[in-house]
């Protein structure tokens, strides 16, 4: 009898949720962690050899590195939407948006001493970062080889290899002062509901970021004019990589796990919600991997295009935030008070 | 027959029911309150917000400062252990309910049918001979020293706990509730993991039989509470009723606690001293207390109030578990899972218009609730447009029961001082 039931429930149910965040956190958040570390270090190095030895070779690599560190970074920005208080400084030293490229300029000229130090503890977020790496590795190679701005480029792209390896250590090796890692405290401490609301809450923060905070007011759909400098990229005009990296990334581990995935867990209880998002996570990569050059000049040549992109976006961001949030009966990002309502 | 059913009223009956009835009340005030220390909830609900919902009429209930909230919720601690221990407890019974009624008032967004039924209850004991056994008041000599009751009290007070139950069962007449087993065939999966019987609870027909079990439990228990042969295995019932759902919903609070410890206000008035002496008691005389009119007339105001208040929804347009009109005081206790998704549309007065996200300032509590709440987005919308000097409408999208979700509002029509009807989309056969 007990047999029956177990088996009519497993024919009825999907994965079971212990399951599925430790798919989650160990296939979809974790992986893209570790190689997040390993190109921003590679990163750090390039930087310093095009600073030991400069030259337009050593730039293009640097450049090319930067580039591969910032679509690792775009791949994990979300996870600083997580719980731990310390990814919010870590997002400050890794990739802060938007730069203040005068602020850069201003301590360029100024005679305070630009080192490790300096830029850890003393510099503005705008003025550091992968930000502030890009700023000037993509500035001419007479600009970029300046003491000062090697100075600032070596400082700037090892402090953010070491906040990620850091991030890295609160998340995979041992939390802040002894404290479990956070991956355990993902799968071990928290009930598999409070994960995936941690999860799906920095879905839903990524997505109205990108289509309120960032497209929308590039397009003026979310400002009374479309405003410029609410670009999501600098002089390397990676905006559409970035996208495309974040998108990926909350594809990557919403499938964690194949059968163990929070989709496959989304799809036991609503195979429409489950079809449509990945429907609309597919267009969305699409749309960005059809897309050659910046964003900047797709906002300008392409509007249209953009925003169907705006809408995906916006469309993703409701199912993650009604839909989803409904069917697995979670909430995003906040300890529940009492409740008897509904 | 109803002048004798009311005469009989006046009747003295032991007061040991009603003094169990005012101690569980005073148990269950001091854990909400230590619920609030324990979660920090002072902090995160009160304190942190820079916003708060109001109440029409009650946009001048502000919180106190850090050390006032704090001392607050003291005092409301004191208070609940002044009518448990039945010292005082008609002005602790009125400070708590006060102070609960404060807390309530503060953020709209924070009521709770069970907070609302403790308000109403500590409110009535102001009124009630709540100590008359059992008290620190009777054992220094300021009670009666019949210790008794009339019939009448322990008649009010099994409404006040009944009304519950039955609006409850009423409210789960619904198309929703009987036909698609919603919530719960949304909420029992996500509790798959749950102790020996999750694999029961990921089960369709399991939600079905807790809906249909559900609206049985409520419509009837009292019934069977309010008769002697079946009360004693009906109570067993509601005892594991509510351990089932406190165990399945903590987050209900001390909800299941007040229910149960009220249910037993069911009992004959000398219950608890049969239950201590494990034989009958010799019943005390029965005596009967001067009539007093404007008493009477006043706990039949209440009673008639507080069964037409419930039901006012049935008059508004709309479905109330959509537009939340008529909502508060219903009784519509953990009958909707809704999960919504809401942006602003602005217009200028140049004719320019934009999209805004829910403001920063709301909490990420407050963000939730109010994408499901017309009057809460109102409230918002007010703020944006007192802020930015625009007209504001609201697009929202919500998710209702597990269904996928629906434009709830229209986003081409202006919020501020339109009635709801206009821009909250219509879904007349929501729960149909």
């Amino acid at each position: 009898m007990v047999g029956l039931v177990l088996a009519l429930a497993a024919c009825t149910t999907g994965p079971a949720q212990d399951e599925v965040a430790q798919a989650l956190v160990d296939e979809g958040l974790v992986p893209p962690l570790e190689q997040a570390v390993v190109e921003l270090d590679e990163l750090a190095t390039s930087v310093a050899a095009f600073c030991d030895d400069p030259g337009a070779a050593s730039q293009a690599a640097a450049q090319e590195r930067w580039s591969a560190a910032k679509e690792a970074w775009e791949a994990v920005e979300f996870l600083t939407y997580f719980e731990p208080e310390s990814m919010l400084s870590t997002l400050a030293k890794v990739d802060y948006s938007p730069i203040s490229e005068e602020g850069i300029r201003e301590l360029l000229s100024s005679s305070t001493i630009i080192d490790y130090e300096y830029v850890d503890n003393r510099a503005a977020s705008t003025r550091r970062g992968l930000g502030a790496v890009e700023f000037g590795l993509f500035s001419p190679l007479e600009l970029a080889a300046e003491d000062r701005m090697c100075a600032m480029l070596v400082a700037a792209s090892a402090v953010a290899a070491d906040s990620v390896t850091e991030m890295r250590s609160v998340w995979v090796t041992a939390g802040v002062d002894g404290e479990a890692p956070y991956r355990d405290v993902l799968t071990m401490s928290m009930q598999p509901r409070e994960t995936f609301g941690e999860t799906v809450g920095a879905y839903v923060e990524t997505l109205k970021r990108q289509s309120l905070f960032e497209l929308g007011q590039v397009l003026g759909l979310s400002a009374p004019e479309p405003d410029p400098e609410a670009l999501p990229e600098g002089p390397a005009g990676a905006g559409i990589v970035a996208y495309g990296s974040q998108i990926a990334a909350i594809k990557l581990s919403f499938d964690a796990g194949g059968d163990s995935s929070l989709s496959n867990l989304v799809r036991s209880r609503s195979r429409s919600v489950a079809d449509q998002i990945d429907s609309l996570l597919g267009e969305a990569e699409a749309l960005l991997s059809s897309l050659d050059g910046s964003m900047g000049t797709a906002v300008v040549e392409d509007p249209e295009t953009m925003t169907h992109l705006y809408d995906l976006l916006r469309e993703l961001q409701v199912l993650f935030e009604a839909d989803v949030v409904s069917i697995l009966d979670i909430t995003l990002g906040f300890s529940d008070a009492d409740g008897d309502s509904g | 027959m109803i002048a004798v059913w009311l005469a009989r009223g006046r009747t003295q009956v032991n007061g040991a029911s009603v003094a169990v009835f005012r101690v569980g009340y005073g148990l269950a005030g001091l854990i909400l309150v230590i619920r609030f220390f324990a979660h920090g909830w002072i902090e995160s609900l009160f304190l942190r917000p820079e916003f708060h919902f109001k109440y029409a009429g009650f946009g001048w209930v502000q919180p106190w400062p850090t050390w006032g909230m704090y001392a607050q919720f003291v005092i409301m601690g004191l208070a609940a252990v002044s009518v448990a221990l039945g010292f005082r407890h008609r002005l602790g019974a009125g400070v708590f309910a006060l102070g609960l009624a404060y807390v309530e008032l503060v953020d709209r967004s924070l009521y709770l049918n069970h907070y609302y039924w403790m308000i109403l209850s500590g409110m009535l004991f102001v009124f009630l001979p709540m100590g008359a056994r059992w008290s620190v008041d009777s054992a220094l000599g300021r009670r009666s020293p019949t210790m008794q009751v009339s019939l009448w009290v322990v008649r009010l007070l099994r409404f006040q706990v009944g009304m519950v139950y039955v609006f409850a069962g009423l409210a789960k007449i619904n198309g929703d509730w009987m036909f698609r087993a919603e919530p719960l065939s949304t909420w029992l999966p996500a509790r798959a993991d749950f102790w020996a019987i999750g694999p029961l609870l990921v089960m369709p027909a399991t939600a079905f039989a807790l809906s249909w079990a559900g609206a049985a439990f409520d419509l009837t228990i009292v019934a069977w509470l309010s008769v002697r042969r079946t009360r004693a295995v009906a109570f067993v019932v509601l005892v594991g009723f509510h351990l089932l759902t406190w165990l399945l919903f903590p987050s209900i609070g001390v909800f299941p606690l007040l229910m149960t410890l009220g249910a037993t206000i069911f009992f004959d008035p000398d219950w608890p001293d049969r239950f201590r002496t494990a034989h009958a008691a010799p019943r005390s005389e029965r005596m009967v207390a001067p009539r007093r009119r404007l008493v009477g007339v006043l706990a039949a105001v209440y009673v008639v109030a507080m069964s037409l208040l419930p039901l006012r929804h049935h008059v508004m347009p709309g479905d109330v578990t959509w537009t939340g009109q008529g909502y508060l005081g219903s009784w519509q206790v953990m009958l909707a899972e809704k999960s919504g998704s809401a942006r602003f549309i602005v217009t200028d007065d140049a004719g320019r218009s934009w999209a805004l996200p829910p403001p920063a300032y709301l909490t990420e509590r407050q963000a939730a609730m109010m994408a499901t709440s017309p009057d809460l987005i109102r409230q918002v919308a007010a703020a944006i447009a007192e802020d930015l000097g625009v007209s504001v409408a609201a697009d929202v999208r919500l998710s209702v029961n597990g269904g996928p979700s629906v434009q709830f509002t229209d986003p081409d029509s202006a919020v501020i001082g339109a009635p709801i009807s206009t821009w909250v989309v219509d879904q007349g056969n929501l729960r149909s």
